[in-house]
């Protein structure tokens, strides 16, 4: 443990794309193993950040698993470690509801 | 609340409701996951239980606690009535639920690293099975909403606290690892979520904690001469992640976006909140509990309490068992105590028993005595009667008989047997039985001769009987030779076909001089002349044979008839002269019997007998005569020719010429 401490890692991760997702336009990729690249019309809106890693939609729980083996590990040898995920919760656009059923429980009253 | 979030939290229960398209980050999937693809908390545990169970040297315990941290306020997810102090936060509008102090969970620093304090649940899990079934129940108590952004959006951030304390079976050191995992509720903005009220509350706190986080971030981002102090007091939410960022640990950090278009936006902005957090270092240590913490204290007082339940546990199974034992004494000493009393029963009632015995046995003997005592005095007057009835018999004896009559038999014989009578009359009796056997005698001997006779005459038929088949033969010869006869008269065989004699004829074993031809044939005259003198003179001593022959068979049946006539009349007189005699005897035998008590019949028997004897006597004679007669008779039969013999008569029409 040196004196500059240790650097946290942060990775980000893709949601992964789901049959709803089909033919939504994408804005965000990854590149490489640690490089997320976010696509815009405007080309100062591009940016490219780069992270410990960086997963795509198609990395699946247990390679995510891998890269926090090591903490979990060392929790075993006396030491602390957190493990934490953020994002935002969801976009501004107006939700488009189709149909809303009751759930089963209500149903039976 | 819009139409589309009306059904959530409240029922419990999963909303199904249909969007048009998820949107979301995919924070809780990353970090929880779903059964069948289970997130980061999961798999950590696994992790933990497996790498604990590799080293045996070393005792592991793992602590779990599952909070949650809703409206600035943290609440305790693995509590029974998980979500129920929430719930009332959240009904009673936006004041805070009252705790108690002491039981309020908050996050405290302890030295260099924050941990947190109150009354919570911190379960020990064995196994990750039962850590993945508690964190699942916890997670299901969270408070989650769907928003028009999200049909499941967190709306608290839920933190998984796993403890590993790990000692060292041969040293007093011990270590404590402890793994945050937080779930952060995602940020939103309110005005384009819809959300209001309660929502609206929650969101409000949400993004005040994010906004905190972020200015956490930002604060750590610069550099260390340029930061100041680090607004980590301005949420709880920063309060418990002061280790994880810049303190004493390890840390992963997941920005998790949504790569949709729509929300770039968004997504700009939190890879930004993970860039910047990029810039963080942190100063982790290895947590080596030396002064024996309260992890320790803890564990020694659960070692404690388990091995009191354990004695508390022996001691009852002891007691059970000597209570079992006591019991099972208790009712081996009832059994003893019945079999004595039945015992003494038996013992009282064989006395008893016995006591009915010798009065049995005593009154059998009197009775016995009382009865040989009856016996012998009648035995006594019977002797003296009978001594008395002898005494009177012998008097009346001595009126009929001479006084020295011997006197015989014992007291039981009533009369003495008059044995001088009786042995007269037997001895006649055995006389008369010689006599008669001497008679049979006789009559044996007279059967014996009848027999002779019998075989005599029987041998004098054999011979008659052979002279008989002479004379038949004789005959045939005669007849065949008459045929002859008359078919060599005639030239020809008996059979009809011509006669040639080229051979000399059987029947002529001499043949005269004058009877040969010249040419060495017989001459049929001369030989039909002798032949016809040849059976003429065989025919003349035929017929005479044959005649003596009739007369003497004809003498003999006479003279057998004679004498099976006499026999049978003998036979029968002695039977009958027998059956007399042995009638008369068995008459004089009952007359004697009969007359036995008085004196004997003095010449009666005597005279009978010799009567009879005298009859016998004739009988013989008479019928030896006859017999000597019959002998006399068939003997001169035999020998002369003095009976009358007459020529058989088929001997008479036999031709005397041809």
């Amino acid at each position: 443990m040196g004196s500059e401490g240790e650097a946290i890692l942060v990775a980000a991760r893709l949601r992964p794309q789901l049959s709803g997702d089909d033919g939504i336009k994408q804005c965000l990729s990854v590149s490489g193993s640690n490089q997320v690249l976010v696509s815009a019309p405007r080309e100062s809106d591009k940016h490219a950040f780069t992270f410990d890693y960086a997963w795509g939609g198609d990395v699946s729980q247990a390679e995510v698993f891998a890269q926090a083996a090591p903490l979990v590990d060392s929790v075993l040898d006396g030491f602390n470690a957190t493990i934490f995920a953020h994002g935002p919760s969801g976009d501004e656009s107006p939700c488009h509801p189709v149909a809303v059923l009751e759930p089963i429980q209500a149903l039976n009253h | 609340m819009p139409p589309c979030c009306s059904a959530g939290t409240d029922t419990g229960s999963e909303p199904l409701t249909l969007l048009p398209r998820l949107v979301g980050s995919g924070k809780t999937h990353t970090m929880i996951g779903s059964c069948d693809d289970p997130g980061i908390v999961t798999r950590s545990l696994d992790r933990i239980f497996s790498l604990a169970g590799q080293s045996s040297s070393r005792l592991t315990c793992v602590f779990l606690s599952v909070l949650e941290l809703y409206n600035n306020e943290f609440f305790d997810l693995l509590a029974d009535s998980a979500g129920d102090s929430r719930k009332k936060l959240q009904k009673g509008g936006f004041t805070p639920q009252k705790v108690n102090r002491r039981d309020k969970i908050e996050v405290v620093r302890n030295g260099s690293q924050s941990s947190l304090k109150g009354k919570f649940t911190k379960l020990t899990v064995q196994s990750p099975e039962v850590a993945v079934a508690a964190i699942n129940r916890a997670l299901a108590a969270r408070a989650t909403s769907g928003t028009c952004l999200n049909d499941r959006s967190s709306r608290s951030h839920a933190i998984v606290s796993i403890q590993v304390q790990q000692a060292d079976t041969s040293a007093s050191a011990s270590t404590v690892g402890s793994l945050y995992m937080v779930d952060l509720a995602g940020s939103e903005r309110l005005k384009l979520s819809g959300v209001t009220g309660e929502a609206q509350t929650e969101a409000v706190h949400i993004n005040t904690s994010l906004s905190a986080l972020g200015n956490v971030l930002t604060a750590l981002g610069k550099p260390t001469r340029e930061r100041g102090l680090v607004p980590y007091r301005d949420s709880k939410l920063t309060l418990l992640l002061q280790d994880a960022l810049g303190g004493n640990s390890k840390t992963l950090m997941i920005a998790c976006v949504n790569g949709a278009a729509e929300q770039h936006q968004h997504a700009v902005v939190c890879l930004q909140y993970a860039a910047r957090a990029k810039r963080i270092r942190n100063f982790a240590s290895i947590n080596v509990d030396t002064d024996k913490s309260s992890e320790i204290e803890a564990l020694k007082l659960e070692v404690g309490l388990l091995k009191q339940r354990l004695l508390d546990r022996a001691r009852e199974v002891e007691a059970a068992r000597e209570s079992s034992e006591h019991f099972e004494l208790a009712e081996k000493a009832a059994e003893c105590e019945r079999l004595q009393a039945l015992m003494q029963n038996h013992e009282s009632e064989r006395l008893a028993l016995e006591a009915r015995l010798h009065q049995v046995v005593n009154g059998r003997q009197m009775i016995e005595i009382q009865e040989n005592d009856k016996f012998r005095e009648l035995q006594h007057q019977l002797f003296l009667h009978n001594e008395k009835l002898l005494e009177s018999y012998r008097d009346s004896q001595l009126h009929k008989y001479p006084p020295n009559w011997p006197v015989r038999g014992d007291y039981m014989t009533p009369y003495p047997v008059p044995c001088l009578t009786v042995g007269a009359n037997r001895r006649e009796l055995e006389a008369k039985e010689a006599e008669l056997e001497g008679k049979r005698q006789a009559e044996a001997a007279l059967l014996r001769q009848q027999e002779e006779l019998l075989a005599r005459n029987q041998e004098l038929e054999e011979r008659v009987r052979k002279l008989e088949m002479e004379r038949l033969k004789e005959t045939a010869e005669a007849s065949a030779f008459q045929a002859s006869k008359e078919a060599i008269a005639e030239c020809r065989t008996p059979d009809g076909s011509p006669l040639i004699f080229h051979t000399p004829a059987p029947i002529t074993p001499e043949v005269p001089q004058n009877w040969a031809v010249g040419d060495g044939r017989f001459h049929p005259v001369a030989l039909q002349t002798h032949c016809d003198e040849d059976m003429e003179r065989r025919a003349s001593m035929t017929s005479g044979a044959l005649g003596q022959a009739g007369a003497l068979t004809r003498k003999l049946s006479g003279s057998v008839k004679k004498m099976a006539g006499g026999f049978r009349a003998f036979g029968a007189f002695n039977m009958a002269r027998l059956s007399d005699a042995g009638a008369s005897l068995a008459r004089r035998r009952s007359s004697v019997e009969s007359e036995q008590p008085g004196p004997p019949p003095a010449r009666s028997s005597g005279v009978s007998f010799q009567k009879l004897r005298d009859e016998d006597e004739e009988n013989r004679g008479s019928s030896k005569r006859s017999l000597d007669a019959l002998y006399s008779s068939s003997l001169t039969s035999s020998d002369g020719p003095s009976a009358i013999v007459s020529v058989q008569p088929n001997l008479n029409h036999r031709p005397q010429s041809s």
